[in-house]
């Protein structure tokens, strides 16, 4: 008997190589997009994706209503996750993912996540969240032997 | 030294002109980059010295501090105006180096700030 796979449609938001090279080599058997930045993301986020999977940080990547203040940010690292997610959960998609790859010794944005996340890895469903009719999941990243994002193992948890 | 010059308009004069007067007193390269499609990763990337920015309005020079804010304190950025359009003292309090271009001295300036620390 043949297994028959599910070929989801799923959007990567993520500012950092490596992380989007994981993405690519795990979804293979998936239609993958990658945003490299806020805006390219929102930008493409549509209702026909299956999935969002979401890094926290990144830039915001253009200079889109900004005027002279707002232009002193726009390569800062903003967690733009958040939005992404609330967007994400708007149109309804069905699975949507913040995850990140900063330390929670290392930032404060990532320490803030830390009683909404389950503090690092772990396979529950305490940590999963309905907003519209979408499940949503906040992450502290696992990881492959690489260093790189596993994002197999986010989306196993959120498909559960 | 290699230097970037951002711009948004690489077939304006004003560019063109800093190309020219760059190529004049020092012979370095040069790498044209759009301020659309810059990246504070390029300057490691590219290995860029200093960059020069072509400066029109306000929201050039809240571009340059973000550059000035993501970019190492040993690259040289420079804000190269054409008109007066508000106070550069927020851009030096950046360690932003301003010239303008109607400024007699010009030369002088460019040299100035090149050879400086």
């Amino acid at each position: 008997m043949t297994e028959q796979i599910l070929r989801l449609d799923i959007l990567v938001v993520e500012d950092t190589e490596k992380h989007q090279s994981s993405a690519q080599e795990q979804f293979k058997d998936h239609t993958l997009t990658i945003a490299k930045n806020y805006e390219e993301g929102e930008k493409l986020l549509k209702a026909s994706y299956h999935v969002l999977l979401t890094d926290l940080m990144m830039p915001k990547g253009g200079r889109k209503t900004m005027g002279p203040e707002g232009m002193k940010y726009i390569f800062d690292l903003l967690p733009f996750g958040f939005p992404l997610a609330f967007l994400a959960a708007k149109i309804r998609i069905p699975y949507i993912g913040i995850v990140t790859d900063i330390n929670h010794h290392n930032h404060p944005i990532s320490a803030a996540i830390d009683p909404i996340s389950g503090t690092y890895w772990k396979e529950s469903s305490e940590y999963l969240y309905r907003i519209n009719d979408s499940k949503l999941g906040i992450f502290h990243a696992p990881f492959n032997k690489d260093g790189q994002k596993d994002w197999n193992k986010v989306l196993e948890v959120l498909l559960k | 030294m290699k230097i970037g010059i951002i711009s948004n308009n690489y077939e304006g004069p004003v560019a063109k002109a800093l190309e020219q007067v760059y190529k004049a007193l020092t012979g370095g390269e040069i790498e044209r980059i759009s301020m659309a499609e810059f990246q504070p990763q390029y300057v490691s990337q590219k290995s860029l010295d200093a960059l020069l920015i072509e400066g029109r309005n306000n929201s050039d020079e809240g571009f340059a501090i973000a550059v000035r804010r993501n970019t190492p304190d040993t690259t040289k950025i420079c804000y190269f105006r054409i008109y007066h359009t508000s106070s550069s003292q927020e851009l030096q309090e950046h360690n932003i180096h301003v010239l303008n271009i109607l400024d007699g001295d010009l030369r002088e300036k460019f040299t100035n700030w090149m050879g400086g620390s």
